[in-house]
């Protein structure tokens, strides 16, 4: 396989853990709930790159990897979809997606 | 070296950087679009690592779905909720010292798992094309959690038809 | 090609067949005006029923262990039990939520067969043998929850409580999807017995143990509501639909148990294990029982405070994790049916008082035995078997799930006991001031618009019956069917 020195394993593994703390960041810190949204798919798009590179690369692994990769790349546009309709009834009822700004429930 | 290492290697780098600028911005960006266009490049970016991964199934999907269906889900919803006539469409967040010192440890500890976890596997590549494969799989080893998919999808089109459409008026 | 495998799957899961074809066919019915909604609900109940009885079939006769669909889920009876439990739990929370959702101007048909997706995907849960089976039913049963957390669409608190629900349960879920990613890595197996098998083998670092452990509990945790990650759970208690909280309260929270246990025993395994896994579960659960009891005492509304009591329950049902022999997981699944027994009658108390009396807190309560006695008496049964009071089934099921921890007496296991007996104690004072705020007090008048459903009664006395009988009557074989079923 053609690389500088060796598999980039842990290159990948890094690139993956950042792109999650970037997601946690912005679904932990947004106000916006589709911007929370954003997170949470940058969130399970590192979760994907982790599963298809130990799927590829690591000895005995089968492509259970990349099954479960493609299962979550589906359930994601499934929980995207009903999030987008709750975020749309969100803004019929408030007028406004804010998360912060939401104060029905009493805390 | 030849030059298909290098050139090889030049892309892996230029996808990886990309991918890590565009989710930079969709963590800090200001601007709702901005936001959204960024999430584009880092979907763009991994898909691009998947191929160079060979995981080819998975470069189509990743495009297919995540670019062509869920991003542009997104940008509806951002065109639905905000008003479009508001040219700034600003993103706040409430960003603390103390979710940022979180954050950087939580990053610190996983990249401690990144640089020891590859100690105790034994690394080879996967050479073969991964369609077929998949393809058997999803027939036997993958059946039942593909069946219950599919019911999951019928769960999820019913809740998010009902959520999103407007009062019939009978 | 040989597929035996699907035929003998197929033949073995009935039930979920029966169930799947029943959600089908009820949205397809629901297209015709002709049909009344009392028609559609009679044939969910009718569906559940026939899916309870075959299951009961089954685990009568059933003794060993199977897997099915190329180890995507174990048949044994574990999984059995639980099914039975969860078309128990759907079949008692549709029965009683008929008389809410017949009023509803919309969602009665996506109630129903949410419902009826919901109870398929909890009882995959229990039985899920790999990763990819784990993660998936945990969406299932997420996805379906966060509808049906916003069916009432129109009513700010109910849309609220739903995009809580999903902001937190998609999280969540990532994190413990990263997790495994890890245990992936290390052993190239998705299926949890292998996993534990090849890690057995292997001598890894403890941190790397307690880092995935962390990231994984997060999924779990979310589903089964203590503590790290329980924030939602008051919120959504509070906002959704009252029927809908029931479900909650009792159907998705066992589901998060039963998955955690067959995780546990995959992964780490009963006796020793390389890495002290239980240290995690002992600091979770002490903190559970701790902040759902203290919080709940400053609560007024009715289903908030049900919330942390949940929040509470999960802590006490979280310990025999301590332990996880065969003993202690049988002493779970008694815990298990006594907590949804007495969970869901106390949860039809609450429907009745917020349907017909429009009373929501335990101040506007106040004097209201006086008004409506069978309903008093009833709501205290529950409140006191909640607690743990002798008289009430209750008693044993937390007397149970602590003999089965003590058992190995150490510090760890002695602080936690004490943690849990304390807080105990701690619970009695909340559960105690519904019961004196109705009982004691002088109150307002109470008018009430129409007579209470027979729909609605007859479950609560049943329950409220259960509640003592089992105390009452001979409550061994009941216990002695938990252990056998335990894994």
């Amino acid at each position: 396989m053609l690389w500088f020195t060796k598999y980039p394993v842990e290159n990948l593994l890094i690139l993956s853990s950042a792109v999650f703390c970037f997601g946690i960041y912005t679904i932990v810190t947004r106000k916006n709930a589709v911007s929370i949204l954003m997170g949470v798919e940058l969130v399970l798009n590192s979760v994907n790159l982790n599963f298809i590179t130990f799927s590829q690369f690591v000895d005995n692994a089968g492509i259970s990897g990349n099954m479960v990769a493609i299962f979550v790349i589906v359930l994601a546009a499934a929980e995207a979809s009903v999030a987008l309709a709750i975020i749309l009834g969100i803004y019929q009822n408030f007028g406004r997606v804010d998360v912060d700004k939401l104060t029905s429930l009493r805390n | 070296m030849s030059l298909n290492e290098i050139l090889l290697n030049i892309i892996f780098y230029a996808l990886a950087l990309t991918g890590l600028f565009s989710s930079f911005m969709v963590a800090t960006s200001t601007n709702m679009v901005r936001t959204a266009f960024s999430l584009l490049g880092v979907l763009f970016s991994f898909a691009g690592l998947y191929g160079l991964l060979r995981a080819d199934f998975l470069f189509a999907a990743q495009i297919l779905v995540y670019v062509g269906g869920i991003l542009v889900l997104i940008i509806f919803a951002i065109m639905l909720t905000h008003k479009i006539a508001n040219v700034n469409l600003s993103n706040e967040s409430t960003s603390s010292s103390t979710v940022i010192a979180v954050v950087c440890i939580l990053f610190a500890v996983l990249v401690f798992i990144a640089l020891t976890l590859p100690e105790y596997i034994k690394i080879n590549q996967r050479n073969k094309p991964l369609t077929e494969m998949i393809g058997n799989n999803l027939l036997s080893d993958s059946l039942l959690p593909f069946e219950i998919l599919s019911v999951l999808l019928l769960a999820c089109l019913i809740g998010a038809v009902y959520l999103a459409r407007k009062e019939v008026k009978e | 090609m040989d597929y035996n495998w699907i035929e003998t799957g197929l033949q073995l899961s009935r039930p979920e067949l029966l169930i799947i074809g029943g959600t089908v066919a009820v949205i397809m019915l629901s297209i015709f005006k002709q049909l009344s909604r009392t028609f559609l609900f009679l044939c969910s109940c009718a569906i559940l029923i026939g899916a309870g009885y075959i299951t009961l079939l089954d685990i009568q006769s059933y003794t060993g262990q199977t897997i099915l669909f190329k180890g995507a889920i174990g048949y044994d009876k574990f999984s059995l039990f639980f099914k039975m439990l969860f078309i128990a739990i759907a079949f008692i929370t549709m029965l009683f939520s008929y008389p809410v959702i017949k009023n509803w101007t919309s969602g009665f048909v996506e109630f129903l067969s949410l419902l009826l997706c919901c109870t398929l995907g909890m009882i995959y849960m229990a039985s899920s043998r790999t990763f990819l089976m784990m993660f998936l039913n945990l969406e299932f049963v997420s996805i379906t929850s966060y509808i049906m957390a916003g069916l009432l669409r129109h009513n700010k608190k109910s849309i609220e409580a739903s995009l809580k629900y999903i902001i937190y349960g998609a999280g969540s879920s990532g994190i413990m999807l990263f997790g495994m990613s890890f245990l992936y890595a290390i052993t190239g197996s998705i299926d949890v017995y292998t996993v534990g098998n090849t890690l057995r083998h292997l001598d890894l670092p403890n941190s790397f143990y307690l880092i995935t452990s962390i990231l994984i509990l997060a999924g779990f945790a979310y589903k089964m509501a203590i503590v790290p990650f329980h924030m939602w759970c008051p919120d959504v208690y509070e906002g959704a639909p009252t029927p809908v909280t029931a479900f909650f309260s009792t159907g998705p929270k066992i589901a998060g148990f039963a998955m955690m246990i067959r995780f546990v025993d995959g992964v780490f395994g009963k006796g020793s294990s390389p890495f002290e896994w239980q240290l995690i579960f002992i600091i979770v659960s002490v903190l559970s029982m701790l902040i759902g009891n203290l919080t709940a005492l400053q609560q007024n509304n009715l289903k908030r405070l049900m919330a942390y009591s949940g929040i509470a329950h999960a802590g006490y049902m979280a310990l025999i994790f301590l332990t996880f022999t065969q003993d202690s997981i049988g002493s779970l699944l008694f815990y298990s049916v006594i907590y949804s027994i007495m969970n869901l009658g106390a949860f039809i108390t609450i429907i009745i008082l917020e349907k017909y009396y429009n009373i929501d807190n335990i101040q506007s309560s106040a004097g209201f035995a006086y008004t409506n006695p069978f309903l008093a008496i009833c709501l205290s049964i529950f409140m006191f078997s909640l607690v743990g009071l002798p008289p009430f089934a209750g008693f044993f099921s937390k007397l149970l799930v602590f003999m089965s921890v003590i058992k190995p007496l150490n510090y760890l296991t002695l602080f936690a006991i004490l943690v849990a007996v304390i807080t105990t104690v701690i619970s009695l004072f909340y559960y105690v001031k519904i019961i004196g705020a109705m009982f004691l007090k002088q109150g307002g008048n109470f008018t009430i618009t129409e007579r209470v459903s027979l729909i609605l009664n007859a479950p609560m006395a049943i329950l409220a019956l259960a509640t003592v009988a089992i105390f009452i009557t001979d409550w061994d074989w009941l216990f002695e069917f938990c252990k056998s079923c335990s894994l």
